[in-house]
């Protein structure tokens, strides 16, 4: 049975944007990244695109975590390790940012088999998928997204704990 | 009956119970509709869920705008296209070389006659002659000099005709081996192995371009249908290769050449062809002459990939990692002509690819390749191009 390519990436092209951008924390990249994931599967032409689109794009964001690790270790100019937020205007970039970080520090509170198990389940991947990319049993599935959800909850009102503390 | 655990009561509300299997799903749905304390604990467990639902959302970049799919279509197509503009580039260096090797004889000519008394170019080293003798840089020169640059190429290009050939050769093999009988996924094909060891030198520079950009798609799928032997590597000369999480990176994936005496390993067409025969499109791996009959045993990524190999280059050794983040990975590791090594590094399915430390700093290229089942991570010292191209030519191997 042939895939309907057009198809497939206008219904899962959001999804691995959201996936991609909780990686490498910035929109334009993630689209970046995201289009450069259906580039490789209209070559590849893989049987099940959407496990296959989301290991490729873990891989690539992978790739631009390494690069983002050796442009810091060069580059003392590099400020910041998440970009600017896209809001148009400054009060409301600065809320976007306030919140990506606290919710970038929830997600690093997390082991990374339990976060990668989140942000497949909030990619719109199955159990199934899921288990196949991050090798746990389907059976485990459940376990991890229960633990990795109460950590990232907890996590994430830390932080908004702190920020009231400082005022 | 014994309470729902969290596990199962976020499976419940995520619509994943059927996952678990039927009977498991009736069983909890059954007892969700009798146990109040279950039914409370469902009610927090659903909290935490929305709230991390809602945590999440509030990470969603603005504008989820899509890109026209033509715009990826087209740089797919002019991604594919690159092998082809490859095969011209090959093309011009060879008319360089015909265009060379004529000036170089007819200024061999002249000087012989005394009238221009130049040092006679040779083949091989035609630039410079050119270049001492005053002469105008031509533009084929140009192409070869930007050939000369990625000489690097030559095992690839090896690889890449000896996959052409294979090719062909196969079709006459895998009619032969159809008819030779399977054991324990090994089998006895020596004639087929010979027919292909044959076509191995007569390398068809026409077929390099139709090298297939889906191989790692026709392998993986042939592949599952192989009855490969899952077990340790037999004859294995690096087994203390042990990969421990804990040690440097190049220590840990990265032995001297000397310590990896050459294992003489020969990959068979034939065997894989009828342990495998509904593996349509899958290349066939190449060996010169035929394997000794108690080395030959199929190596398996828990039974479900056969570890890959370049064709024509001669693959060092075959040796499983060990350690828990890389357990079930086979590592092969090939000589390039220079004298360098190639390592492949087979990761099963469910592995992560960076629980293997990068190289970055040793000067090697590094690819990452996703399979249907697993991973491939290559490296080499070779420009990242040669590397992709070298890798796409990749075929099981079998001992």
């Amino acid at each position: 049975m042939s895939t309907d390519w057009s198809d497939v990436y206008r219904q899962l092209f959001p999804d691995l944007v959201r996936f991609l951008h909780r990686k490498v924390w910035d929109p334009d990249r993630a689209r970046d990244l995201a289009q450069e994931a259906f580039v490789r599967a209209l070559q590849h032409q893989p049987r099940r695109p959407r496990p296959w689109l989301f290991q490729v794009a873990a891989n690539l964001a992978r790739d631009e975590a390494r690069t983002v690790l050796r442009r810091k270790r060069h580059l003392a100019l590099l400020k910041s390790e998440t970009p600017e937020p896209t809001a148009p205007d400054p009060d409301a970039r600065l809320a976007e940012r306030e919140r990506w970080d606290r919710v970038k520090e929830a997600l690093e509170a997390l082991g990374e088999r339990d976060r990668e198990t989140l942000l497949l389940w909030d990619a719109g991947l199955s159990y199934a998928e899921i288990a196949s990319q991050t090798g746990l049993a389907v059976g485990a599935v459940g376990t991890t997204l229960a633990r990795a959800r109460r950590r990232l909850v907890e996590a994430h009102r830390e932080r908004e704990r702190n920020d009231v503390a400082r005022g | 009956m014994s309470h729902v655990d969290d596990g199962t009561l976020h499976a419940y509300l995520d619509g994943a119970l059927d996952s678990l299997g039927s009977v498991e799903a009736a069983r909890v749905r059954e007892h969700l509709e009798s146990c109040e304390q279950c039914a409370r604990r469902l009610e927090e467990e659903g909290a935490w869920r929305d709230q991390a639902a809602a945590v999440l959302a509030g990470a969603v970049p603005e504008g989820e705008d899509v890109p026209p799919f033509e715009e990826i279509r087209a740089r797919a197509a002019m991604a594919s296209s690159a092998p082809a503009r490859r095969s011209l580039r090959r093309l011009a260096w060879a008319a360089s070389v015909v265009l060379a090797m004529g000036t170089g004889w007819m200024l061999r000519g002249a000087s012989t006659r005394g009238g221009v008394g130049l040092r006679p170019p040779t083949p091989v080293m035609l630039a410079p002659s050119e270049e001492s003798a005053g002469l105008p840089v031509s533009p084929a020169r140009n192409v070869a000099e930007e050939e000369s640059r990625v000489d690097e190429a030559a095992p690839a290009a090896r690889a890449e005709r000896a996959l052409a050939d294979a090719r062909e050769a196969r079709q006459v093999v895998s009619q032969e081996s159809k008819d030779t009988p399977v054991e324990g996924g090994r089998v006895d094909s020596e004639p087929a192995d010979a027919r292909v060891a044959q076509a191995l030198p007569e390398a068809a520079e026409s077929k390099v371009a139709d090298s297939d950009l889906s191989v790692f798609d026709a392998v993986a799928g042939g592949s599952a249908g192989v009855t490969a032997e899952a077990g340790p590597v037999r004859g294995e000369r690096d087994s203390s290769l042990v990969l421990d999480a804990e040690a440097p990176a190049r220590q840990r994936l990265f032995l001297a050449r000397e310590e990896l005496p050459p294992l003489g390993l020969r990959s068979e067409v034939a065997r894989r062809d009828a342990a495998a025969p509904t593996s349509p499109g899958a290349t066939t791996p190449l060996g010169a002459e035929q394997a000794e009959e108690d080395a030959v045993r199929p190596v398996s990524l828990s039974g479900e990939a056969v570890p890959l190999a370049v064709p024509g280059l001669e693959v060092i050794s075959v040796s499983r990692l060990e350690g828990a983040v890389l357990e079930g990975s086979v590592r092969v590791l090939q000589r390039l002509e220079e004298g360098d090594t190639l390592e492949l590094i087979h990761l099963p399915p469910g592995m992560n690819p960076g629980a293997i430390p990068t190289v970055e700093t040793d000067g090697r290229t590094e690819l990452v390749v996703p399979m249907e089942l697993g991973w491939l991570v290559a490296r080499a010292r070779l420009p990242r191009g040669e590397l992709e191209r070298i890798v796409r030519t990749l075929a099981p191997v079998a001992r």
